[in-house]
């Protein structure tokens, strides 16, 4: 058989081993592909910082998520936790879903894990399950008073009584409203929260919708986005070169890879906190495999398609 | 009779939702919400139907025994098994059903929805072809889509990921309008057709 | 054996060896939950009671906490659980359950009978030595027996259908008799209304007051085993004095001779029955200068006015120059009548005068909202608001890129927009909520941003001069820009450096600070409810007045005999005269009587009241109840006497219900601006055109935003009557040829001479998907071929509705065919609904049977690259139809023909040919041609800053 024939009827089944290992291999010895930073991640994480160590300012977090999208989106959870704990920002978290309940009391637990000095209800609040009617009612209710809207914690103690409470009322003293979803991304916050209170909004979605965030951090509804993988990667990336370091954010620093590989060493980082960019690594060998593939499988067409020529000339 | 019958429910219904769209009033969203309620309880019936359709295509082929009617044998003890745990103990967290839904039924569909990632790359291998100018033009834009997705595309120049922004915002966009375009009007041609009796085949095909 | 009997038979050694690992890892749940302690929740009205006990471990893989309550120890009712995510546990180290307010009781989907709680062995005991077997039941049953002994034991609200209560109850008589303390015997007979259980909406319970109540609490594991019971824990409840107040505020206006109180609510202010306001003078002696009971229900006030006449007619000697002496305080009293006050220590008032105090709202307009159905009233006010969201600087700080948005109302609705910073103007024709600027100041110093409106001229106009201004400043360190939010230092230097432009800061920094409370009273109060909060920004109001649904009555007596539960049988009437209060009318023709002659013993009460008091005031009052109830039943109201005078109950109760509904819904409204700390002015309450001050929202019959689509549709219906006529007299519709449809010929007959089936998968949608219509008239028109070339085909489907309808279609295609013997019912089958599996089935089909032809003519998900790619490897000629976009790319690589969009749409009258439906294409394209010419239009007009062609489309 000739190459351009061997070429265009390969095996499928030769293909399937390809992206098997390009999958695989990356994921279990990563290759600490660079990492570059996009304006919508940067901004999030500014206004997110922007909380450190004040009193009275809070992270509103929103586990909008199924099991389905944990891949993509339980590494940005982890990643804005850890930049909270770290820069001791507050945080407040809730769910309207039940497994997304679920998903934030395991990401709590894990990135708690490595903060003995964070208590619950003095530098975190988890505000637990709420039933998805509830939510409009919640979200109104929050930009007049927030211990009103939801009552209780996770615990069922009364957050009135909370320390975290303290300085705390509504809308005015939350930072950032962060949904991680897998979803239509923020729209009931940037309709309701947004429009009728001016609370800022931040999101965190999968890939496939993050197209559809466009018009909105156009209009600066949103003050910023994850956008599936790539997004949680660079957010993980910020958190390990500034908060970790103790470092005011600088957009000069956050772009020059140079500079931000001198920071820390990938491979002493703990490996919940670099999900996203093995991930990432993985994500880019099967882009570049599958160009590869398109590029191959073309030129066996080329080559078959001029012997057929050739053919008739003759 | 047959044909008329349901042909008249499907055109006074039918106006009755235009009107609805147009005329805001109490009597009109209380019309609309009842309605909806009735279509709720039809759902349920149906499910009979697909069970008994199952059953028999099944039934039929372990009786005849056709090729491969072992599968349907599995198909069918699947169901039954299914079903009981689910009447006998339930489907809350921590039932038998709950049990076989979570090892069975959720690693298979995210087996199979995985497997989308294999068939992308042998489908970009095998039928992703530059036969013509327009292909190749999808196929360009194709590779720097992907490339500006990842971080190679950053390394190699800043461009590919504000060209594949571009792409993405400005041309992919605007198709997708002008198709949505053309779907909304299809859409509304064929309620229309449907609404006047021209279309009928839904009805079972032919003439009255 | 053959393959897939191995398979069955692993499958079942798998399942038994998984579920035994999976079991053998759990610990036994054999230790009950520890720790349960039941106290009163502080502060409320004595309904709530707080559980609290301590978790299981979390090697236990508990799934959920479910707690049971009962009136006495011996047997306890299931009323909720907590559940819990066995993987992570709990993280804290107790676990709490608040059991207050109202908590469902009992409705129509309560279980028929008693049944004890399942997963209790008798064996199990807790400490106490009790089985859960003994006294653990699930939810309350709807078995009157059971639940009806229990209603006393609580507070009861019932929950019932407006019009159940109105046209369905039944009237009785239930006569008491009790011994009076003299010994004589009293009977006293009421008239109630009763209704059945699954008439009621819902019951809801609350604690009573210092009586007993039982927990139990008891957890379920992964394999849902429930631990042994806890220990039964009682409790009681204590109706608390209200909370301290976090904030409470006194402002003495000199010039106005008034003072402004206002504070925060406490967090049960549902208790609250009234607040007094206190003076204390130079001495500390305490005064009550202001007394007001607060609107019922739960519409507590959060503020107050009180002149100084009304405060020197309860302190003499009162003295406006003392004023600096002066303390106050504030008490709130609850329903059990204790006090509260918010202060330790009163406060002095803040002594300024009305010049302090911002404008009030202008232009304050109450409407009926249009194009509803009669649930909203418009408020709007004040002049329209420019928001800036976001700035920021490109990296060579040559380009600023403002994120802006606008809050308008009707009366001011922004058509184009000037933005000014630094003296460089753009203007906004199109309002896409983004401004590019280029830089030629100095980014590091603050800046003004200045915006000036042209509105659509709604009677009244804009004033000229009227401009929103922001400043902001460049943050180097946190590289973006700020908004109307400098620090203490940027300001300092702004004072010094720009005093202009501080005072424009300052100015708004004042502005922000006082938003908007709306407030309403309908017929049935005397005091203003307060139902929303406005921010500064906010211009527009649409408030819900939604259509009476429910009606709320308290502690129902249960009747055994017919199985009813009896409530109140009356229903508020508006005053006549516009007072307050209103009247309750009997519901039943035969209760008038009755009802009258308690009228009278009430008058003859007040008339007693009267004699033994002195009190100007409350004489006074009580004179006018007296007229009011004479009134009443001398049948003076004009629908009191109507309703008197019917025949039947139910058309008494229609007129009364009528009443009762309109005055419930009508409304006048004001508006109170304030900063939250006692400084705000009112505009007077809204007075329409017509001298009216109370709206009642009006239902509309038709939707004024939907004229564009009404027309579109109209002339849609034209051009299709003028096609399909035209294609009827026999002129030929040119119509493009595609390519796909014109293929399908083709691939049918490689089937039949191929001698193997065609697959035929009418999309993954519903019947309600307009795709999966046309996916199935394609399908009529293939099956037909098919039929004719004696050619399988097989149509797996994966909605349950679809499945007769397709196996209606493809019979009628073989009966068409002349072939009703070929048919087959099986070849039109169910799969499953699961999407994934759903394409392993159509998978396993196209390998197996080796169909030579694919048709994938519908909505499809994910799903399609797994379908065609299938297809493809099988060697099939494959075509596609679908309008998910998003879909299109995989059917284009992988299909052989694609039918996009429209097309889909369009196939089954090429395939057809009638004339009716070539009519309605070439009427569809001309219709797509008009859209296409006014997106062209619109695009041109508005570029050249013309934007009233795009203004005439409602935007969605």
């Amino acid at each position: 058989m000739k190459f351009s024939e061997t070429i265009q009827k390969l095996d499928r089944r030769y293909i399937y081993i390809i992206v098997a290992l390009a999958v695989i291999l990356p994921l279990v010895f990563p290759l600490g592909f660079q990492t570059y930073m996009t304006t919508p991640v940067e901004n999030l994480y500014v206004h997110i910082d922007e909380a450190a160590r004040k009193d009275n300012k809070v992270i509103l977090l929103d586990f909008a998520q199924a099991p389905s999208t944990l891949p993509e989106l339980y590494p940005m959870d982890i990643a804005i936790l850890r930049h909270c704990f770290l820069r001791d920002i507050k945080v407040f978290t809730i769910s309207y879903f039940p497994q997304g309940a679920a998903i934030m009391e395991m990401a709590l637990a894990e990135v708690k894990e490595d903060f003995p000095e964070i208590k619950p209800n003095v530098d975190y609040c988890n505000f637990g399950y709420r039933t998805w009617g509830m939510r409009l009612p919640i979200i109104l209710g929050m930009g007049d008073d927030i211990a009103k809207a939801v009552e209780t914690n996770s615990e069922g103690a009364m957050l009135e009584n909370l320390p975290i409470m303290k300085n705390i009322k509504n809308y005015d003293n939350i930072q950032v409203i962060v949904e991680i979803t897998g979803s239509t991304a923020g729209l009931t916050y940037i309709t309701y929260a947004r429009g009728k209170f001016g609370a800022d909004v931040g999101v965190g979605v999968t890939a496939v919708s993050a197209a559809d965030l466009y018009p909105y951090l156009q209009t600066g509804q949103l003050v910023g986005s994850l956008g599936g993988l790539k997004g949680a990667a660079e957010y993980e990336e910020l958190v390990e070169t500034f908060a970790v370091q103790d470092i005011e954010f600088s957009k000069k620093n956050a772009r020059d890879t140079k500079w931000r590989s001198n920071q820390f060493k990938l491979s002493e980082v703990p490996y919940k906190y670099k999900k996203a960019r093995i991930g990432m690594d993985a994500q880019a060998v099967v882009h570049v495999l599958i160009i590869l593939f398109i590029i191959v499988g073309n030129i066996g067409y080329f080559l078959d398609k001029r012997k057929t020529k050739q053919k008739y000339v003759k | 009779m047959k044909r008329t019958i349901p042909l008249l429910i499907v055109m006074t219904l039918g106006f009755l939702f235009v009107l609805h769209v147009f005329i805001p009033s109490k009597e009109s969203v209380e019309f609309f919400d009842w309605f909806m309620k009735w279509i709720k309880v039809i759902g349920p019936f149906a499910i009979i139907l697909g069970i008994g359709s199952l059953l028999m295509v099944h039934g039929n082929k372990i009786k005849r025994k056709a090729p491969n009617w072992g599968y349907s044998i599995v198909t069918i003890v699947a169901l039954v098994i299914t079903t009981l745990t689910g009447f006998i103990w339930g489907i809350q967290e921590g039932t038998p059903y709950m049990w076989i839904f979570k090892n069975f039924n959720v690693p298979l569909g995210a087996t199979m929805f995985s497997l989308l990632a294999f068939y992308i790359a042998s489908a970009a291998y095998k039928a992703f072809r530059a036969r013509s100018i327009e292909a190749t033009v999808l196929l360009a834009a194709a590779i720097i889509v992907m490339l500006g997705r990842v971080s190679i595309g950053q390394a190699i120049t800043h461009w590919i990921p504000d060209i594949t922004e571009w792409i993405l915002n400005v041309p992919n966009l605007a198709a997708k309008r002008g198709i949505m375009l053309g779907v909304g009007l299809g859409m509304t041609a064929t309620s229309l057709k449907i609404m006047l009796g021209i279309e009928r085949t839904y009805l079972g095909g032919g003439k009255d | 054996m053959k393959i897939y009997m191995k398979i069955l038979f692993l499958l079942t050694i798998l399942f038994f060896l998984f579920s035994g690992i999976v079991s053998a890892k759990l610990l036994p749940n054999d230790e009950p939950v520890t720790g349960l302690t039941v106290e009163d929740l502080p502060y409320d009205d004595g309904g709530g009671l707080i559980l609290s006990w301590n978790p299981l471990p979390k090697e236990k893989k508990i799934i959920e906490y479910r707690i049971y309550r009962g009136v006495t120890p011996d047997s306890l009712f299931y009323i909720g659980k907590i559940p819990v995510d066995p993987k992570t546990g709990i993280i804290g180290d107790t676990m709490r359950y608040v059991d207050q307010s109202w908590v469902f009781f009992v409705d129509a989907t309560s279980p028929a009978k008693q049944r004890r709680e399942k997963g209790q062995r008798k064996e199990e005991k807790n400490a106490q030595g009790i089985s859960g077997y003994d006294v653990l039941y699930r939810r309350m049953p709807r078995d009157m027996k059971v639940y009806g002994p229990i209603l006393k034991e609580y507070r009861i609200l019932t929950v019932i259908p407006l019009k159940k209560y109105v046209y369905k109850t039944r009237m009785r008589e239930f006569t008491e008799v009790d011994t009076t303390e003299e010994g004589e015997i009293d009977t006293t007979s009421t008239i109630k209304a009763g209704l059945k259980l699954e008439q009621f909406r819902y019951l809801y319970t609350k604690h009573i007051v210092g009586k007993d109540y039982y927990y139990a609490i008891q957890a379920l594991n992964l394999t849902r085993r429930a631990s042994p019971i806890s220990e039964i824990v009682s409790g009681r409840t204590i109706d608390n004095p209200p909370e301290k107040l976090k904030e409470f505020y006194a402002v003495a206006y000199t010039d106005a001779e008034k003072m402004h109180f206002e504070w925060t609510l406490p967090t049960f202010a549902e208790d609250q029955k009234q607040f007094n306001i206190y003076l204390y003078d130079e001495n500390g002696e305490k005064y009550g200068i202001f007394t007001r009971a607060d609107a019922y229900p739960y519409t507590p006030q959060t503020n107050a006015i009180v002149t100084f006449d009304s405060i020197a007619v309860k302190f003499p000697a009162f003295n406006p120059a003392n004023m600096k002496w002066y303390k106050f305080n504030i008490g709130e009293i609850d329903r059990k009548n204790q006090e509260t006050l918010a202060k330790d220590s009163p406060i002095p008032a803040e002594i300024t005068t009305t010049a302090i105090l911002p404008d009030p709202p202008k232009y304050f307009t109450v409407e009926d909202n249009p194009n509803d159905k009669g649930d909203q009233i418009r408020i709007y006010f004040d002049e329209s608001f420019l928001g800036i969201s976001k700035m920021h600087y490109n990296d060579e700080f040559t380009k600023l890129n403002v994120n802006y948005f606008i809050k308008d109302n009707y009366l001011f609705k922004v058509r184009k927009l000037t933005l000014n910073i630094n003296g460089n103007e753009k203007t906004e024709y199109v309002l896409d909520d983004r401004v590019k600027f280029k830089v030629n100041w100095d980014p590091n110093k603050p800046m003004l941003i200045t915006a000036t409106f042209k509105c659509r001229n709604k009677g009244e106009k804009l004033p000229e001069d009227y401009s929103i201004s922001h400043i902001f400043i460049y943050d180097k360190n946190m590289e973006f820009v700020r908004v109307d939010n400098l620090t203490e230092s940027e300001l300092n230097d702004l004072q010094i450096n720009d005093p202009e432009m501080y005072k424009v800061y300052i100015k708004y920094k004042e502005f922000e600070k006082y938003n908007y409370q709306v407030y309403k009273i309908n017929k049935f109060s005397d005091v203003y409810r307060f139902p929303k909060l406005l921010s500064y920004m906010e211009r527009e109001y649409l408030d819900r007045v939604g259509y009476e649904t429910v009606e709320f009555r308290g502690d129902p007596r249960f009747q055994l005999d017919d199985k009813r539960l009896y409530v109140n049988s009356y229903l508020g009437i508006e005053n006549w005269k516009d007072e307050y209060p209103f009247y309750t009318m009997a519901i039943y023709l035969e209760q008038l009587e009755k009802n009258n002659e308690e009228i009278r013993d009430e008058i003859a009460k007040f008339q007693k009241e009267i004699d033994e008091t002195t009190d100007e005031e409350k004489i006074d009052s009580l004179n006018t109840l007296i007229q009011d109830y004479t009134d009443l039943i001398e049948d003076k109201p004009p629908i009191v006497k109507l309703a008197n005078q019917q025949k039947t109950d139910k058309a008494r109760m229609k007129i009364l219900n009528n009443a009762h509904c309109t005055a419930k819904r009508t409304f006048n409204y004001f508006i109170r601006k304030t900063d939250g700390k006692g400084h705000y002015v009112d505009t007077p309450v809204y007075t329409q055109p017509d001298g009216e001050q109370y709206l009642f929202p009006v239902s509309n019959w038709f939707n004024n935003n939907e004229i564009i689509t009404l027309i579109a549709v109209l002339l849609f219906a034209i051009l299709v009557y003028f096609m399909v006529k035209l294609a009827k007299k026999g002129k030929k519709l040119y119509i493009r040829p595609i390519a796909g449809i014109e293929e399908i010929d083709n691939a049918l007959g490689r089937a039949t001479e191929m001698g193997r089936p065609i697959l035929f998968v009418p999309g993954l949608s519903s019947i309600s998907d307009v795709a999966t219509l046309a996916g199935l008239a394609i399908l009529s028109k293939v099956a037909k071929k098919a039929a004719e070339y004696d050619t399988k085909i097989l149509v797996p489907i994966r909605d349950f509705i679809v499945l007769p309808i397709a196996q209606e279609i493809v019979k009628e295609a073989h009966y068409e065919a002349g072939r009703p013997d070929t048919y087959d019912k099986n070849s039109v089958f169910f799969i499953t609904t699961a999407q994934f599996a759903f394409v392993s089935g159509v998978n396993g089909i196209m390998i197996r049977e080796k169909t030579a032809t694919n048709f994938y003519m519908g909505m499809f998900w994910a799903e399609s690259l797994l379908m065609t790619e299938t297809g493809s490897m099988t060697g099939a000629i494959q075509i596609a139809g679908t309008d998910a976009i998003t879909q299109l790319p995989f059917f284009i690589t992988t299909c052989d023909y694609t039918l996009i969009g429209e097309e889909l749409y369009a196939a089954s009258a090429y395939l057809s040919k009638q004339p009716l439906i070539l009519g309605t294409l070439k009427a569809q394209d001309y219709i797509k041609l008009l859209i296409v010419i006014s997106v062209v239009l619109g695009t041109l007009v508005s570029t050249v800053h013309l934007t009233f062609f795009m203004n005439w489309f409602p935007a969605k």
